[in-house]
């Protein structure tokens, strides 16, 4: 199969400067987001994985460019979007989207739903008259499993699954290309989790989206992606296909992470086995791999040097001295 | 195996401008010794509601019109508020929240929110209390506890005030701790950590656990009986290993399915249909009749009893003869 790269990702950077000093070695940072690089191919699914800290959030925000990087370069569609200024962007945003975590707080609880899911149309397709917009905001709904009876109701007036959705009908209104999903399916129940991945999973096949897909949850990232990326404080570990990934995986950091929700999945808590220690502060990061603190395979030199990602083969790359 | 906890046909209902609301009806289980028992459902199933009731804690517009709970042998029910302080709540039967530092005292050290609960029921001196509270921090798994009893709730990280809750839970030994979503808030692998220390916990310390929950996986590692709630019902009621080699009720085969799994490749999730009933609207008959794949006219009708079968109870018409259709 051919690939089409539709983002490429280099050295990208986010640092936050948390202590102001005059002299530059001074000032403390925190590296949330710390040199990575990647690729999204179009019409895929990137899995994004890590815990608290990790810099999967802020990652998804710089993609879209909600928050500026620190440096790097983000090459859409061949042409590098940092440093676009606001009206390049604003061109740009029609193409790409972000569906957050809570869809209350995505929305004015003031607007009804159809001004909600019309304010993208009216922004962006001045060409449209009302009753197109109209019309087409009704095709939207259907397409998100709604019906036209909620156009003039409120947010408030939903449960989480069913403004979910209405958060999606607005995010494809445009027709983008790429859609960032952070944690977009995890403050829902099991029950209505499942109706939303299959809806996100649909909507893809019919209008060639590509996702990038963040989420703490293994179980549904390997369900919805193509290829994995593992984040740990700002750092990629581990890149692979799903399926390899949960097959073979090399980072001991992975390795962690899978062992707690397989093994048959017909293991107790008691049986399994379990990462001591906690993720250290992000303003603590002592020097080498990230992970040594919590590592059961640390050595030496896993102190002293910090491992590259490095290709094991085509599409498996992993930051670890001893991934053989 | 002694039963610890007893509820006995306990229904709460709540009160508010648009009339008054059943959030449980009805429902029965038991607590045995040193068991931990999961109470599953989704959101407004009722499985806080319950824990809530049993601990007296229900908000102010919250009645109890029926039931029992009884602990070692009393209704703890007809217990005054001042004895239910005194006597039950912290020292017999705690409770442990998701969010630990919305249940910390932000102005409070560590150890003064830990001694606090064993000067209140067991009149030690403060000395004696310091001590059972760096024993406790110790066996929660803190490292340097004389330093971090000094400290307040926000030095700590969330996995650490979850612990010092669970010590803050466990200080006076109590025969039951109640467990709501403890883990939700966590990272996988704090979680992990997490649920391990409850489960040693338990078997060190005589103490019985209701873990109430949402997710499934969870319910797995550490249960040893299940209940699944649905719209303030208990619609299925087995041992762990049975309700997931073999859930009875088809909302549980439909949230079994629902959940992602590891080992298996599917294109399309199995899913429920529609959305959970709101309490002021639900179906006439059973509950789940609006959503559910093996709906039959009798279904719509009465609402079905908890039918025995082999390794538990069902409410479900499908079982009405213990499964034997």
């Amino acid at each position: 199969m051919d690939k089409k790269l539709l983002f490429e990702v280099k050295d990208i950077k986010k640092y936050f400067l948390i202590k102001k000093a005059k002299k530059e070695e001074d000032k403390v940072y925190v590296k949330a987001v710390d040199g990575l690089s990647f690729e999204i191919y179009e019409g895929e699914t990137l899995g994004v994985i890590g815990e608290s800290g990790c810099g999967k959030s802020t990652l998804g925000r710089n993609m879209l460019r909600l928050e500026e990087p620190t440096s790097g370069s983000i090459i859409f569609k061949g042409r590098d979007i940092v440093g676009l200024d606001k009206r390049q962007m604003l061109e740009l945003r029609k193409e790409m989207q972000f569906i957050f975590q809570d869809p209350h707080s995505s929305m004015n609880p003031k607007l009804t739903i159809k001004d909600i899911i019309s304010e993208p149309l009216d922004n962006f397709r001045k060409d449209m008259t009302n009753e197109q917009k109209t019309n087409y905001i009704i095709e939207l709904l259907e397409i998100v499993g709604l019906t036209k009876d909620v156009l003039n109701r409120y947010p408030h007036e939903f449960s989480g699954g069913q403004k979910q959705r209405i958060v999606i009908a607005r995010g494809i209104a445009l027709n983008p290309s790429f859609v960032v999903c952070d944690e977009s399916v995890s403050a829902l129940d099991v029950s209505v989790q499942a109706q939303v991945i299959n809806l996100l999973k649909n909507l893809q096949k019919k209008f060639s989206l590509t996702y990038m897909f963040i989420s703490h949850d293994l179980r549904v990232i390997k369900h919805i992606s193509d290829r994995i990326m593992v984040l740990y404080l700002g750092n990629i570990m581990e890149i692979a296909e799903s399926n390899e990934l949960f097959k073979n995986p090399k980072h001991p950091y992975t390795k962690s992470l899978i062992n707690l929700v397989s093994s048959g999945e017909k293991v107790k808590i008691n049986d399994k086995q379990i990462l001591k220690g906690e993720i250290p502060s992000p303003l603590q990061i002592s020097a080498g791999c990230p992970f040594n603190t919590r590592c059961p395979q640390a050595q030496d030199k896993c102190f002293k040097e910090k491992p590259l990602l490095e290709d094991l083969n085509e599409t498996h790359k992993v930051a670890c001295f001893f991934a053989n | 195996m002694s039963v610890v906890l007893k509820v006995e046909d306990l229904s709460v209902e709540f009160k508010t401008e648009r009339g008054i609301f059943k959030a449980v009806e009805n429902i029965s289980f038991e607590l045995e010794e040193k068991k931990t028992l999961a109470i599953v459902g989704e959101s407004g199933s009722g499985k806080s509601v319950t824990a809530l009731a049993i601990m007296r804690l229900l908000a102010q517009n919250g009645k109890i019109p029926s039931g029992k709970v009884i602990f070692k042998g009393n209704d703890i029910l007809k217990y005054s508020n001042k004895d239910m302080q005194r006597k039950i709540l912290g020292q017999e039967i705690s409770m442990i929240f998701q969010e630990p530092m919305t249940s910390l005292n932000p102005i409070l050290k560590i150890k003064e929110q830990l001694m606090e609960g064993l000067i209140q029921h067991k009149n030690i001196s403060k000395a004696k209390a310091y001590e059972a509270a760096l024993e406790i921090l110790t066996k929660v798994g803190i490292p340097s506890p004389k330093e971090r009893l000094e400290q307040f709730p926000h030095q700590l990280s969330g996995g650490m005030r979850q612990r010092v809750m669970i010590a803050m839970g466990l200080i006076c030994e109590p025969s039951v701790m109640i467990a709501d979503e403890p883990t939700t808030a966590l990272d996988v692998s704090i979680e992990a950590q997490i649920l391990k220390l409850i489960e040693e916990l338990k078997e060190n310390m005589n103490t019985s656990i209701l873990f109430i929950t949402h997710d499934l996986n969870v319910v797995y590692d550490i249960a040893d009986d299940v209940i699944v709630m649905y719209c303030g019902q208990i619609i299925e009621k087995r041992d762990v290993d049975s309700i997931f080699e073999n859930p009875l009720h088809p909302y549980t085969k439909g949230l079994l399915g629902a959940m992602p799994k590891i080992n298996e490749e599917v294109e399309i999730l199995p899913t429920i249909e529609g959305t959970v009933p709101p309490i002021n609207n639900r179906p006439k008959g059973c509950y789940f009749n609006t959503r559910c794949n093996c709906v039959m006219p009798i279904c719509k009708e009465n609402s079905p009893k908890l039918y025995k079968v082999d390794t538990g109870e069902v409410k479900c018409f499908l079982y009405e003869n213990g499964g034997n259709i």
